[in-house]
């Protein structure tokens, strides 16, 4: 960007850019590009959700699939553009009240009559004739609070202190997010829960929490690792099943066999958009879930590695918005720098850790693939917290006065 | 070296990167705007052009959108120049890409490669080019890290957060790397085995199954043919409820609804369960009108055979059991021909083993089956089956057969048994009606036998037309044993003695020809071995070597003991006597020619052969035993036969017969000859063959003449429409 020139001043030389407006047009290409990686993933999940939603016969599902998808896209891109144009200050101030109303969501949802119980889990609450996830809105609120809560730590101190982390002023560090994790285990939904926890630890770790405390965490972990015995049948089958995979793929449970079948059928460049055999029946969840398998039979190596790259290369840049946000001079800033890290990292972890799950890397879980798979909570969520990572790394204000050279 | 260098160096690559395609773009520019003036002449596409040049790509516009006016130099003058040699880099790739990758032939790719290396390694290494590289844009010194450390958050610094940021990302790097190498193995080097996983739960090879050929009469009326019917399966594993699925299914199709739920249960698990195969369409229709829900069941085409003559000639057609194999008659003999060629294709089924689709360019057509044409005539076989009808109710016997054959040229026109079956509903058939008799059961011919021995001694020169034979007042002795007639005579000529059918005279023909040229007669007319015929289980009949023959055997086989034939036999043997002294073995078959088996031998004179039919043999139907087999319109020559039932144990059963006559018509020229076996007659007395199996072969032989000559007419009638030919 050139800085106007007064041409009554003819003496003056033409600016030459300085670092802050250098830094200001940097800021606003790494933010347009970031915007754009996330459009790029969105249209490629509207391309593959409508093949992976093609059915053996002849119907209108494909077509009511992609409505569907178009519209919880619509409806995400609106909130993300709320999300976005809040100021980052208000997301810190409302952070406690979000993740208040989650845990209301969450312990509604384990009421019976008013959650909905489908496969043995109560996950979901009915809204006016739409599903709502409260542990995918969870995902959101609990790294969001811990990062303003950190922030709140008594300045005084000059290092972590244990027991300020678990006593702390006015409300102890931990016990928010114990709570929470601990609801949504009782839905149960195991997997979520992990996925929670991770996220608090991120968290913890990138604000700074001395080495030492999670070096404890991991020998605690030994008895902890005893608690397998308390897993429920269908847990312990899943990670059996998932173990027995890595001998021999064909040992694998029907789904994950599948997936591997249709990922690795796909070879270098696919079969082509559109045409796969293994979403039409064979491949269960071939829309949501296991998504990414379709890519791989219908696009290949180069379909997959594509959309890694593309995940690659929207941390990157979301790295890039991060570090450019000014932090130290503006603090609040720095507690969104926290939060919008966690919140990407979670983003991009998802994706990678759906990747695992699709090619047998981990035991099974229901995870869907961020901005790819169909529909869902997880859609607007996704595309909520991108909207939130852009306003908490927003520059509030560059510099007015152009700073020329001597 | 710290987080921040680290990501400043990176974002200077990827901004030099963009910097440069953005220039081979610019290149492009020129040939845009010839191609479509109009299209930049749209003020809103110049002004988004040049805001998204403005944003996106701000060194670019610098070059092409600043004004003249705009004194450069200063600004040049500040700007960080690039070196010769850095500029000299930069345009490397695009020459490479212009001038040589297109025209490369083998070794040249390797030089290429090895330049592209080069041109990398020197990117990254040369330390003139990384000082240009840093110059090119200016480096990020934000104060922001400098200056003021000491905030009021200590545990929040940039720098120490930034520290714990870089280590997530490359936990981040390390996990996307091992992915991505997890997404090479699957796909790269595992992917043939995928795809043939793939393929093969989704191709299944289907064979077509061929359609058999027809069978016809001589005139080509069908005896058997095919349709295609509709076969009813289930699909246990989508049934939820078997009981209600399987009692409205049981109430339709009049099954056990309790078998049949049972029968669902237990392969609940599969994919396929046949209920019902080859359905009546009436049954077809009620079973889609249950409206049953449409996952859970199907029809599949499969053809059904019908014999729509019934009962008629069920003996010599056989049957096809429910897999569609030949068995029994010509089904199975001529199963080569009738079977044709099963095609196959290719199937692309889904997960529930619904078909996609047919894959049109490996199908493998059907060639359906050839039809087989009979010498049998229906209305010929027609009339045997009733008059043999007639002789179950009129004398009760335990089985009875019929031949009709044209002795000239061995063709059969009729062959029938009793009991019998409907071929159409082979599961009500008793089990003793599968036996075609007139070629699978074999007797004693008895005196049907003889006229074959004095045939032949005539024609050995052994014996004369008119010898006389002194038959000894009705006892004769053999050795130790004594020989009986039914009537006492004394002196008969040769004639007579078949006439009368004196047993003591064809002892003393036997004892002319010696038992070396008896059995030479025998084997001869083909007694001992199979004839031919292309019908499946023909028996040899039973004729012991000649070294196990005794002085017993010269008086028994003259008269038609120790020796067994089948029917069919008998009447070859015969017709060799009719038809001028030419065994033939018997035929069935009409077309294919090359389906028929058919061999002739001379075994007597045509001299002898007139003389046998016309003497001997007529005068037993005019003043002999056969005088039952009169008929008003034809000279019928023929022979009795009555022979007791060989026991399984050996020996004879006392009182109980095998009747049988042989007959032919007219002497001059015989067109038809027919034998009846009564097998075991049990009302009526003794069963003479004279009595009991002679009206019958008349009644056929009348029935099969008539039908003959009617034929004939037809035949002659154009003729007469033409007098003027």
């Amino acid at each position: 960007m050139s800085t106007a020139i007064s041409p009554e001043i003819p003496e003056l030389k033409p600016s030459v850019p300085t670092c802050d407006e250098k830094l200001a047009s940097q800021i606003e290409f790494t933010r347009t590009v970031f915007v754009a990686l996330a459009g790029l993933l969105l249209g490629f999940g509207l391309f593959v959700v409508h093949s992976a939603s093609v059915t053996s016969r002849p119907t209108e599902i494909d077509q009511v699939y992609l409505s569907k998808h178009l519209t919880f896209i619509a409806l995400g891109l609106v909130a993300a553009g709320i999300a976005a144009a809040i100021p980052a200050k208000i997301w810190v101030r409302a952070a406690p009240w979000l993740l208040l109303g989650v845990m209301i969501l969450l312990v509604l949802v384990l009421i019976p009559g008013i959650g909905v119980r489908v496969k043995g889990a109560r996950r979901w609450l009915r809204l006016a004739g739409m599903t709502l996830q409260p542990s995918e809105l969870a995902k959101i609120a609990l790294p969001l609070w811990v990062a303003a809560r950190i922030s709140l730590q008594n300045p005084a101190l000059s290092r972590w202190s244990l027991s300020e982390t678990l006593t702390g002023f006015r409300v102890p560090l931990l016990l928010p997010p114990f709570i929470v994790m601990g609801l949504v285990a009782l839905q149960p939904d195991l997997g979520t829960t992990l996925f929670l926890f991770g996220g608090v630890l991120l968290t913890l770790f990138t604000a700074g929490l001395p080495l030492r405390y999670f070096g404890w965490g991991l020998v605690s972990l030994i008895p902890a690792s005893l608690g397998v015995f308390l897993l429920k049948d269908y847990q312990l089958r899943r990670i059996t099943g998932f173990l027995e995979t890595w001998s021999d793929w064909r040992e694998a449970p029907y789904q994950l066999k599948q997936s591997l079948v249709t990922l690795g059928s796909g070879g270098w460049t696919g079969v082509g958009l559109g045409m796969g055999y293994q979403k039409l029946s064979f491949l269960p969840e071939a829309n949501t879930d296991f998504v990414f398998a379709v890519i791989g039979e219908e696009l290949g190596l180069v379909g997959t590695l594509s959309l890694l790259i593309l995940w690659g290369s929207l941390f990157y840049f979301g790295l890039q918005l991060i570090r450019q946000a000014g932090g130290v001079e503006r603090p609040e800033l720095n507690v969104g720098r926290l939060a919008s890290f966690v919140l990407l990292t979670q983003l991009v972890g998802q994706a990678l850790l759906n990747i695992a799950v699709v090619t047998a890397m981990v035991p099974p879980k229901g995870i869907s693939h961020p901005l790819i798979s169909a529909g869902g909570s997880n859609l607007i969520v996704s595309l909520v917290s991108m909207g939130m990572i852009l306003s908490l790394t927003r520059q509030s204000k560059s510099p007015e006065t152009p700073v020329l050279p001597a | 070296m710290s987080f921040s260098s680290l990501i400043a160096r990176i974002r200077n690559t990827c901004q030099n990167w963009l910097f440069h395609a953005t220039n081979r773009w610019s290149q492009l520019w020129p040939f845009i705007h010839q191609l479509s003036d109009c299209w930049s002449q749209i003020p809103l596409v110049q002004s988004l052009r040049r805001t998204i040049i403005q944003r996106w790509f701000p060194k670019y516009e610098t070059s092409s959108s600043e004004p003249a006016t705009q004194p450069l130099s200063s600004t040049e003058s500040l700007q960080p120049q690039p070196t010769p040699e850095y500029r000299e880099w930069l345009s490397f790739p695009g020459r490479f890409w212009k001038e040589s990758v297109l025209k490369l032939r083998g070794a040249q790719w390797i030089l290429a490669a090895g330049s592209m290396a080069r041109w990398i390694w020197k990117g990254c290494t040369s330390n003139r080019m990384r000082q240009a590289m840093e110059l090119s844009t200016e480096p990020l010194t934000s104060p922001r890290d400098s200056v003021n450390p000491a905030a009021s958050y200590p545990w929040l610094t940039s720098r120490s957060m930034e520290q714990r940021m870089l280590i997530a990302s490359l936990g981040a790097l390390v996990v996307s790397v091992v992915l991505a190498g997890r997404l090479i193995q699957l796909q790269v080097l595992e992917q043939d085995d995928f795809s043939r996983t793939a393929s093969g739960q989704r191709i299944f090879r289907q064979t077509v199954p061929a359609r058999p050929g027809d069978i016809l009469d001589s005139s080509g009326r069908i005896l058997a043919t095919t349709v295609t019917t509709q076969s009813f399966y289930l699909v246990p594993s989508l049934i939820d409820e078997p009981e209600s699925f399987a009692s409205k299914v049981a109430s339709v199709l009049q099954f056990d609804p309790q078998k049949l739920s049972q029968k669902i249960r237990n392969s609940s698990k599969s994919q396929f369960l046949w209920i019902k195969r080859r359905l009546d369409p009436s049954e077809v229709i009620s079973i889609r009108e249950l409206k049953l829900p449409r996952d859970q069941w199907g029809f599949r085409e499969e053809y059904r055979r019908v014999y729509p003559q019934g009962q008629i000639a069920a003996h010599v057609l056989g049957l096809r059991n429910i897999d569609g194999i030949g068995q029994g008659g010509i089904e199975e003999s001529q199963e080569s021909i009738l079977a044709g060629q099963p095609g196959s294709e290719t199937l692309l089924r889904d997960a529930r083993g619904r078909v996609l689709e047919i894959d049109p360019t490996s199908t493998l057509p059907m060639s359906p089956g050839e039809s087989v044409t009979l010498t049998i005539d229906t209305v010929i076989q027609l009339q045997t089956e009733r008059v043999l009808d007639e002789v179950m109710t009129q004398w009760q016997p335990s089985s009875v057969c019929a031949i009709a054959m044209d002795p000239h040229t061995g063709e059969i026109l009729s062959m029938a048994s009793r009991p019998t079956f409907d071929p159409n509903q082979p599961e009500l058939a008793a089990s003793d009606s599968w036996k075609n008799r007139a070629i699978s059961d074999i007797y004693e011919p008895g005196s049907t036998f003889k006229p074959l021995i004095v045939a032949y001694g005539l024609e050995a020169g052994l014996i004369q037309k008119d010898q006389v034979f002194d038959c000894e007042r009705g006892q004769y002795r053999m050795g130790r044993r004594v020989l009986h007639d039914t009537y006492a005579y004394g002196s008969l000529n040769l004639t007579d003695v078949l006439v009368k059918s004196s047993n003591i005279g064809m002892a003393k023909v036997g004892e002319l020809l010696g038992n070396a040229e008896l059995f030479e007669a025998a084997q001869r007319f083909g007694i001992g071995r199979r004839t031919g015929i292309e019908l499946t289980g023909e028996l040899p009949g039973l004729l012991r070597p000649l070294s196990q023959w005794n002085s017993y055997s010269t008086g028994s086989i003259p008269m038609g003991h120790e020796l067994a034939a089948t029917p069919l036999q008998m009447i070859a043997a015969h017709a060799a006597i009719a038809n001028g002294g030419v065994w033939r073995s018997p035929t069935i078959i009409k077309a294919p020619r090359e389906s028929r088996t058919q061999v002739s031998q001379q075994v007597i004179s045509s001299d002898v052969s007139r003389w046998m039919i016309s003497e001997p043999l007529r005068e037993v139907v005019t003043r002999g035993t056969g005088k039952k087999a009169q008929l008003d319109d034809y000279e019928v020559f023929g022979k009795t036969g009555t022979a007791q039932v060989l026991l399984a144990s050996g020996g004879y059963s006392h009182g109980k017969y095998v009747s049988s006559f042989i007959c032919g018509a007219p002497i001059d020229k015989p067109r038809a000859i027919v034998l009846v076996v009564v097998n075991e007659a049990s009302v009526g007395g003794e069963a003479f063959g004279g009595k009991v199996a002679a009206p019958a072969a008349a009644e056929i032989l009348k029935h099969t003449l008539r039908h003959l000559s009617k034929d004939l007419r037809w035949a002659a009638s154009p003729a007469k429409n033409h007098p003027s030919r």
